[in-house]
Formats: C-alpha cells, structure tokens, sequence
C-alpha cells in the first residue's frame, strides 16, 4: 500500500516536473524535409511566424507558452507534424478576443510546402508559401502576404489581411473584416457574417457574401460575379468581359456598381418593398408597378455581350459610371 | 334439300374458319355516338313545342348548370393565372418548413457544445428578419426567382452560421 502511494506521488512528482520544465521552455529544432513537405501546425494560444524558405528544412524557434504539457515536432515521410499539447484545453480564454498565455513560434518551412495551420487564441502571420495554405484561427487575426496556389484563410473572430496573392483564394470570417490583395490568380471566394470584405484583384470570377458586412471590391475585367449581402453594402468597381454574368443582390443594403461608361450589357434591376434604383449610366428610368411598392429597370447598352441583373428587397440600387 | 343443307354447312364452315377478333374497318363508336345524341335531341324536339317558355324547374336547372360553368370557368381562369403563384407559395411553405426542421436538428445535435462567437444568436435573428422580408416581397412577385434564390441563400447562411460557431473542427484543437 505504502508503495503504491510512493510511486502514485513519484509519477505526478515526474509528471509535473516534465511540465515545468516544457513551460515556457525555448525551443530551436530543426528537421529535413522534403521541397513539397506538408507542413501540419497545430497549437492552442499566443503567436506564430510561418515563413517560407529555400532549405529544404523544417525549423521550430521560439518560446513554449505556460501550459505547454507537450511539444510534438515529428516527421513521417513527406508529412512534418508540429504540435503543442497544453494541460488544460479547455482554457481557451473567452470568445471577446482576450489570448490566454500560449506559445510564440518562428516556423520556417521549404517554400513549395502545403501548410496547414489551426489555432484557437493566436495571432498568424504566413508568408512566402508556393505550395498551398490553409490557415485556421478562431480567434486571432491572420496576415497572409505572397502566398500561391490554392489558399484557404479562415477566422471565426479575427481579421484576415491577404496581400501579394497569387492564386485562387477562399476566404471566411465570422466576426472579423477580410482586406484582399490579389495579385494574380483566378477565383476568390470570400465570406462573411459581420465583418466587412474589401478587396482589389485581379481575378475574374468572384463570390462574396455577407449578412452585414459590407463588400467593397475593385477588379480589373470580370467574367462572373455573384456578391450578395442581407444588410451590408455592395460597392464593385469593375469592367465586363464579353459574355461576362454579373449578379448582386441584398435585402436592406445598397448596390452600388461603378462601370465603364461605355460598358456594353443587358441590364436587370429590381427593387421590391421599397426599394429605389438610380441610374447614372443611361437615360433609362425605372418603371413602377401599378399596386404595390415595385420598381424596375431593364435596359441595354451598346451591343450586349453582358449581363448585369441586380435585386433588392428594401435596399437601393445605384448603377454609376467609373 | 341435300344440295341446300352441303351450302349451309360450307357456309359454317367459312364463319368458323373467319377470324373471331377480326375489327371493322373503321371506328363504328362516332356513328354510334350520332345517332344517340340525334335520337335525343329529336325526342327534346319531339316533347317541348316549339316557342314554348321553359317550365320555371327547367330556368333553374339551365341557370344552375350556366352557374356551373361561370364558376367552373372563374376558378379555371384563377387555375391559369394563380396556379403558378400558388405553386410558388407552396413551395415558400416547403422551403420554410424543411428549413425549419434542418435548422431545430442542428441545434439539437449541437446542444452541447460550446459555441465560438457570443453574438451568433443575433445573427440567426437578423437572418430571421431579413426572411421576413423576403416573404413579404414575394407575397407581390410570388414567381420571382431572385427572391426566391435569396430567401434559400438566407437559409442556407442561417445553417451555416450554426455550423462554423460550433464546428467540431474548433472543439478538437
């Protein structure tokens, strides 16, 4: 019996040793890893660097936060595993954006890695990845610059700052405000309940949505557009390509389309329960309904290649020129 | 007689040997139909003089049948012009009451766990309202897809909105 209560004290003498040892414990570790590693990063709290560099080497630097119960950094194969085990998970601070203690890590990996990444309470900041990205934070704020191929940024309650992007990017925020430069790269598809969306790329085929964030983007030419928002704004600064579809709608926000005054399209514009809709681009005006609180418009402009249809329930509809 | 009696037997003989289920050579029904609708109509000729008022039961049974018709005719005419309003109410009803149904399964299945955002219930309301609007809008376009696409996008974000703040992905870090 008296030996069992001494090894019983002697384990969690050990136990509690090993993390103390852990907390707060700098760590410099460094694994080979091949030029198209995948790159697995997971850890509770604090702040993390991943930036991408022509070794062919995975790196760990920094320091491990309080509660650090265990760090894992492994490899298998082409997949490298970086994790930081805390003792108590459930202290993920509260959902306001107050970060518990947590880890503070510079992770280099090669540049042509897929890198996946969750957190619950940390900053990220990810740059120079050519491989693909796939950033998930609940609360904390992500900075994203040059990264390619396919992207995926999500916060719950953090902002998401994207420049340098050169590739097809989704974007998804809950409470946070998404800022988008797109370099080059076709898609993007960018998501919202609060937050605000604004963003200037290059791509040609956009979805966006909010409930009541607004959406303002500038695109060079556009094939299809599809941005709708329940309470937001939608500000598109934009050129048609021949045969482009362009669709936006609301149910309390603005629409405001700013085009080439010699834009060629097949314009469809409605405002239901008392909507309006100004138009700045043509001597159109709107027709009303009879009974009831209906307007529309359908007009064209030069040859029509395009189509432009616009619908609001109570919000207004501009159509204007650039 | 002998003589007589060997042609009526090769006469049997040529009935059997003709094709029981043999049809006529034209549709027989639409002279059939003639001539009763003919006979009818000649005994009506036949029982009421001509220039004779219709006794007072027959004014009522061809105002009752004449009735019959504007009715049938007022609701034809409705059926034309309000079957596909009704159809798209019908289908606002479905759409409603499924998305109700999927959107009470997922909070039940998600009644435990912890939820990310502290403001997501004001979400589902603003979501709620904005649903409300949408409906008001197609009870005067009830036919009008953009409406209809959005009151699904409503939905949809409503599901969605739900999933994200309590996604099990969250809970396993």
């Amino acid at each position: 019996m008296k030996n069992t209560t001494i090894a019983k004290v002697s384990t969690a003498l050990i136990a509690m040793l090993s993390q103390m040892a852990l907390a707060g414990e700098k760590v410099d570790q460094t694994l080979d890893a091949a030029p198209d590693s995948i790159v697995q990063i997971e850890h509770i709290a604090g702040k993390a660097e991943i930036i991408g560099w022509d070794k062919p080497e995975v790196s760990v630097k920094g320091e491990l936060g309080d509660d650090t119960e265990e760090f894992i950094f492994k490899r298998n194969g082409k997949s490298i595993e970086i994790k930081v085990e805390v003792i108590q998970k459930k202290s993920w601070g509260n959902w306001n954006g107050n970060k518990v203690d947590g880890d503070n890590l510079v992770i280099h990996v090669p540049q042509g890695s897929r890198v996946e990444y969750s957190t619950t309470n940390a900053d990220v900041g990810v740059k120079n990845i050519r491989g693909s990205s796939d950033i998930e934070v609940v609360n904390g704020d992500i900075n994203a610059t040059a990264l390619l191929g396919r992207i995926t940024l999500e916060s719950v309650n953090g902002d998401i700052r994207a420049s340098g992007i050169k590739g097809e990017v989704y974007v998804d925020a809950v409470n946070g405000d998404i800022n988008i430069e797109q370099i080059s790269g076709n898609l993007i598809e960018a998501e919202s309940v609060n937050g605000d969306i604004k963003a200037s790329t290059s791509a040609t085929d956009l979805s966006v949505e909010t409930v009541n964030g607004n959406i303002d983007f500038t695109m060079a030419q556009v094939s299809s557009v599809d941005a709708q928002t329940v309470n937001g704004d939608i500000e598109l600064t934009m050129s048609l390509m021949a045969g482009a579809g362009v669709k936006a709608n609301s149910v309390g926000g603005k629409i405001k389309l700013n085009l080439p005054a010699d834009v060629a399209a097949k314009f469809d514009l409605e405002a239901h329960a008392g909507g309006s809709i100004t138009n700045n681009l043509s001597d159109d005006r709107t027709r009303e309904a009879k009974y009831g609180p209906r307007e529309w418009l359908q007009f064209t402009t030069g040859n029509p290649d395009a189509t432009v249809d616009v619908t609001t329930v109570h919000g207004r509809i501009v159509i204007d020129t650039q | 007689m002998s003589k007589q009696h060997t042609t009526n037997q090769q006469i049997d003989q040529q009935i059997n040997s003709l094709a029981r289920d043999k049809s006529p050579d034209r549709d027989l029904w639409q002279g059939i139909e003639f001539a009763i609708v003919n006979q009818s109509a000649q005994q009506s000729i036949a029982k009421e003089p001509i220039g004779a008022k219709p006794k007072p039961h027959k004014v009522r049974q061809y105002l009752a049948i004449a009735a019959s018709i504007c009715i049938l005719g007022f609701i034809g005419v409705i059926a034309i012009y309000q079957y596909p309003s009704m159809r798209a109410q019908s289908l606002v009803a479905t759409l409603s009451a499924e998305h109700q149904k999927q959107k009470q399964a997922l909070l039940i299945s998600f009644k435990d766990a912890t939820a990310v955002t502290n403001n997501w219930q004001q979400q589902l309301d603003d979501l709620d309202e904005a649903e409300t609007a949408i409906k008001q809008a197609l009870k005067e376009a009830p036919n009008n897809q953009a409406l209809l696409k959005m009151l699904k996008q409503v939905y949809e974000q409503q599901l969605a909105i739900i999933e994200k703040v309590h996604a099990p992905a969250w809970q396993h870090i």
